[in-house]
């Protein structure tokens, strides 16, 4: 098979333009639309997953043995000063930060809330989380305020308190006493998520004071790696260094373990997709089957001709085959290309998914930005290209069957 | 001898016996006709002469080949290399131009597009429409069609072409000047042509009729001894043809 039977298939695709072109456009359409939205939404998920790590868990947490999952105040790790010694040693670490939570009650004059106090090392805390970015008035533990506290912004409404209010802090500490603060409000943050009202930062040696602790006490250690491939081995060596198990003074958890919730969203989110490519990738098929069947059942008599003057059926077969790739092989061009510059336009403009639903998206507390400037991924391309190319390979034998029931003295009588 | 159809019938069902314990042979550079009026069994000749269909009982023997011994390849084959086909309507492929479909047999043989090329234009000549080559059939008229038609079922240089019917859809002077270029092949290049027509006007340039009538053949022995004599154009009507004539006449 040369050249000349390339262009005769290629010839023979076109002879109904109408139906060529609609088979062509279903199937642009559906690989325009799944190499788009995979693009979309493998930046959207890193997007959330960059979020979580640079506001919340960072990429690793060292806690209590199972402060994470009971986050019960009297977990608290005593003396975390060897792994303090251990991470500033490592490489691959950036930064990591204690911090001193929480439970308890705030309030002023005007009205009270049940809240939870971060303590928090304000200037190591800078380079592990960005909440220090959302501060919409006053500053962030720089002044020379006496026990700063920064708040929600939704919690200073509550409270009617502005910048040098006074709120009182009330909470139990972990020996059993009641613990009572004065603190002075120096700041206000807004990140427009749950935290604005159930959430305050005040200095670490605020929080441990509160609680009773001791100086080096802390709930949680987050670490920031320079970047994500030095997460297992940090985690393995932490974990050969220090050890495992419940009854150790720490443990160590990597943010897929920490935001368990959101990775369980994530690969809800993926087998959607992978749910809704088949459905696509189905439907074209069905088209370029229903195309190519049509095409064969009209041509009847040509395949009668071409088996009289010496072609075998499986050149026929062949032949077919390779109208259905060719077929397949321009709507995929032609979906990879649209899907390419759709991406591109939102890579310039973003997208937004917010239109879809009423709800801001809240993962743990942390408000996920719905507006994600996808980029080009060719794997995504690859993928669905290579799907549909597979599929529309299986679908050209279907007239295997016709094609070889062919008698070449009937089909040669037919119209 | 190059075709011997032996004692051959075909029964497409119980009620319809197409032809029955048909023998004739066909000698090398022969130009026949099958003649005989409509459903007496021409087409179902000449398929089975060319191993598009299988008898229910006797033997095809063609170029030496008992057709029932061949596999479905080996039939493709042979029609591939030693076979030309041209039919009624004269069934070109209608996206392919006029000198691309010429190209068709050789292209399935595997002939290298410059040779290809070469020889179908050389073909699209000897059939006299050497200037046709860049249209589309849909751009012909029906005369240079059937030529197109032609010179596909002879670019391969078969040893036999077989006809069914190649005028029937052609007007008496196109139809006359087509058969001019069967024999004109037939002459030069002894091909050997093996064609089926009711049309009088057709018959009277066989060299050879052979009668079909209720799928049985019979022919007017003397009609054989007649030797066609190259140069001096058509003998007179044999006295089967004769016969022929009457019958379409009366
Ligand atoms: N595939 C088939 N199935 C059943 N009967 C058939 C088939 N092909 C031909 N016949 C019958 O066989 C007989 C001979 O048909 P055939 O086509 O050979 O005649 P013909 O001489 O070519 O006629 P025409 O001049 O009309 O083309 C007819 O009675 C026809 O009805
Ligand atoms: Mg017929």
């Amino acid at each position: 098979m040369d050249r000349y039977f390339l262009k005769l298939s290629w010839k023979n695709i076109w002879r109904n333009r109408r139906r060529t072109l609609l088979t062509i456009n279903a199937i642009g359409f559906g690989v325009m639309a799944l190499v788009a939205l995979y693009n979309y939404y493998d930046g959207f998920h890193d997007q959330v997953i960059q979020n979580v790590i640079r506001y919340q868990s960072g990429h690793l947490l060292v806690t209590a043995p199972d402060y994470h999952k009971r986050m019960a105040t009297q977990l608290f790790m005593k003396d975390p000063s060897e792994v303090d010694t251990w991470l500033s040693s490592r490489e691959e670490v950036k930064a990591f930060s204690h911090r001193v939570m929480v439970q308890g009650l705030v309030s002023t004059a005007q009205g009270s809330a049940n809240i939870v106090f971060a303590g928090i090392e304000p200037e190591r805390e800078k380079d592990v989380t960005r909440f220090s970015g959302n501060l919409i008035q006053g500053t962030y533990f720089n002044d020379d305020t006496e026990k700063p506290i920064v708040l929600g912004s939704e919690l200073a409404n509550l409270l009617q308190a502005s910048l040098g209010s006074k709120v009182v802090a009330l909470t139990q500490g972990v020996d059993g006493s009641i613990g009572n603060e004065l603190f002075y409000v120096s700041g206000i943050f807004e990140t427009h998520s749950d935290f604005d009202k159930n959430m305050a930062f005040v200095h670490i040696n605020d929080a441990r004071q509160l609680l009773s602790l001791g100086s080096q006490a802390s709930h949680q250690l987050a670490v920031v790696l320079k970047n994500e491939e030095g997460l297992e081995s940090v985690q393995q060596s932490f974990v050969s260094k220090f050890g495992s198990g419940p009854n150790l003074p720490f443990q160590i958890l990597n943010w897929k373990e920490v935001q368990k919730p959101l990775m369980a969203m994530i690969e809800l989110n993926q087998s959607a997709n992978r749910l809704l490519m088949f459905i696509i990738i189905f439907v074209a098929a069905l088209g370029i089957a229903n195309s190519i069947l049509m095409s064969i059942l009209e041509r009847t008599r040509e395949f009668g001709v071409m088996l009289a003057i010496g072609t075998t059926k499986k050149e026929v077969v062949k032949m077919v085959v390779m109208e259905t790739v060719l077929l397949s092989l321009v709507g995929v061009a032609l979906g990879n290309v649209l899907g390419f510059l759709v991406t591109e336009f939102f890579h310039h403009y973003g997208f937004d998914l917010a239109w879809l639903s009423s709800q801001k998206l809240v993962v743990q507390g942390t408000i996920i930005q719905t507006i994600s400037y996808p980029e080009i991924r060719w794997n995504n391309s690859l993928l669905v290209s290579l799907i549909v190319l597979v599929l529309s390979l299986v679908v050209s034998f279907i007239p295997i069957k016709h094609v070889s029931r062919l008698n070449p003295v009937n089909a040669l009588r037919a119209l | 001898m190059i075709l011997s159809f032996d004692q051959v019938s075909k029964q497409y069902s119980e009620l319809e016996t197409a032809i029955r314990q048909v023998s004739f042979e066909i000698e090398e550079g022969e130009f026949t006709a099958l003649a005989g009026p409509s459903g007496s069994g021409k087409s179902t000749i000449l398929n089975l002469a060319a191993g598009l269909d299988f008898p229910t009982s006797g033997t095809v023997t063609l170029l030496g080949q008992d057709l029932r011994a061949l596999d479905k390849i080996g039939l493709s084959h042979l029609r591939c290399n030693q076979v030309g086909f041209v039919f009624q309507s004269y069934n070109l492929f209608p996206v392919l131009t006029a000198l691309e479909n010429v190209e068709y047999p050789l292209a399935l043989k595997g002939v290298p597009p410059k040779e290809r090329r070469k020889l179908a234009e050389k073909a699209l000549e000897e059939a006299g429409c050497g200037t046709l080559g860049k249209r589309l059939p849909s751009e012909l008229s029906g005369g240079q069609q059937q030529r197109v038609a032609i010179a596909r079922a002879i670019v391969t240089t078969p040893k036999i072409v077989f006809a069914d019917e190649p005028t029937a859809n052609l007007d008496s002077k196109t139809a006359k000047m087509l058969l001019e270029v069967f024999k004109d092949l037939n002459t030069n290049k002894n091909i050997t042509f093996l064609f089926s027509s009711h049309d009088p006007l057709v018959l009277e340039t066989a060299e050879r009729i052979i009668q079909v009538a209720d799928g049985k053949v019979h022919e007017d022995p003397s009609n054989k001894q007649q030797p066609f004599i190259k140069g001096l154009g058509f003998r007179t009507p044999p006295q089967s043809l004769r016969s022929t004539l009457s019958y379409y006449h009366s």
